[in-house]
């Protein structure tokens, strides 16, 4: 049978997404925390309405996938390959039985075949383009990074973690590592990236957007060109939600706050 | 009816290791598998020709030969032509091979190998781990 998208609507994909099981600890180390069900759902089904991407013949990036609630996603849609990235082996070891549990045979009564290929790869995400050959080799990028909400005084505080980091070989200073995702999505793709900010950082998240874009060099040029906005890519902030980080990520949160996050959308025009 | 498992040859066409201090190219990498598993994964020609491109076929073919060990997987391997044929976009027989050796051969256990360093990667339930110390890094 041919591959059939798992779901058919929005509501089917929140319905899904909803049911992906997520951190139990999230480590603060990491600044983990899931993406919500319903959030991954609409900003997919947009992505999907607005550019038909996620198709059987595109292959899709997660930076810093966690428990896989993007992938899940990206698949249900009917991707012709995901590939999630994650540091932390807990995280990646959650997101590798959800994909399981949620493209098994016995979970599909239609008996049809659903997209299930993917990979996981356990990587630091700040050091990935230095491990990719080739720049732009997927067709969409998407991203929940870690806010980097963190000062360098904050994080060596705990010493644990920061002997665990430096163990990973990630660099202890968390300031800017959303930057960092961004940039390592916009090198890694050829087509589209999606990530989704705090809406207070989103000027100077859009000013770096522009940067990596304006730096990454025509592919087909024998004389390798600069990018030009407009004709080259768009960069634009299309949408914006509102996102609770409850009592579970509670290391400094008394209670559970609501904060207000973006969209970024990067496109590769040609 | 498939099962699922990783990691599929077409990751292992991406990744280097040139996030090491003094590697200068790290590619291919070196593939030592030590469990390998025939995936019965869809064939879908459309998107082996919408990825071929942006492949590196000497990749594939080093990868593939990496697994052609004794006792390592019951099934025989894709003979893979050295290059793409010029008419790959309409040629199923190559596109079929080509999609067996990307996309159903999953690599279970073993480990990727720096060819420039020996530095090893394993490769555990499916998943590489390609992190680094700091002290190693570019």
């Amino acid at each position: 049978a041919p591959v059939q998208p798992l779901v058919r609507n929005r509501k089917q994909l929140e319905s899904l997404l909803q049911q992906v099981p997520t951190f139990a600890n999230p480590q603060s180390r990491w600044e983990q925390y899931a993406t919500p069900g319903e959030v991954a759902a609409s900003w997919l089904y947009d992505a999907k309405m607005r550019w038909n991407c996620f198709t059987a013949e595109q292959s899709v990036l997660d930076l810093g996938c966690g428990p896989g609630a993007l992938m899940t996603g990206c698949l249900a849609l009917g991707s012709g390959y995901v590939c999630g990235v994650d540091i932390d082996s807990d995280s990646l070891d959650l997101c590798r039985s959800n994909l399981m549990e949620l493209f098994s045979p016995g979970n599909d009564d239609d008996d049809n075949d659903v997209s299930a290929n993917w990979d996981l790869l356990q990587a630091d995400v700040t050091r990935l383009s230095a491990g990719l050959v080739h720049q732009r080799q997927f067709d969409v990028v998407v991203t929940n990074p870690p806010f980097g909400t963190y000062s360098d005084a904050k994080l060596s505080h705990k010493s644990n973690s920061n002997r665990r980091n430096k163990k990973a070989g990630q660099s202890t200073s968390s300031k800017g590592i959303d930057i960092a995702f961004l940039e390592a999505g916009i090198a890694a793709s050829c087509g589209l990236v999606f990530s989704l900010h705090k809406t207070t950082t989103m000027p100077f998240v859009m000013h770096r957007a522009r940067q990596a874009c304006a730096r990454k060099l025509m592919s087909n040029d024998d004389v390798a060109s600069a990018m030009v906005e407009g004709r080259d890519y768009s960069v634009s902030q299309v949408a914006n939600l509102r996102y609770n980080l409850n009592r579970s990520y509670n290391h400094h949160l008394k209670e559970s706050k609501d904060i207000e996050v973006s969209i970024l959308e990067v496109a590769f025009l040609r | 009816i498939f099962k699922i498992s990783n990691m599929k040859l077409i990751l292992h066409n991406m990744l280097t290791s040139a996030m090491i201090k003094g590697v200068k190219k790290g590619y291919p990498l070196l593939l030592r598998a030590t469990k390998v598993e025939l995936q019965p994964v869809e064939f879908d020609a459309g998107f082996v020709v919408h990825m071929l491109p942006r492949l590196d076929w000497s990749g594939v073919t080093a990868a593939v030969q990496c697994l052609n060990q004794p006792d390592l997987l019951q099934d025989p391997l894709p003979e893979l032509p050295p290059t793409v044929p010029d008419d790959y976009a309409n040629n199923e027989d190559f596109l079929r091979k080509a999609h067996i050796a990307l996309m159903q051969l999953d690599v279970i256990e073993g480990c990727l190998v720096c060819p420039e360093t020996g530095r090893e990667f394993p490769i555990a339930k499916g998943i590489p781990n390609m992190l680094i110390n700091d002290n190693e890094a570019a």
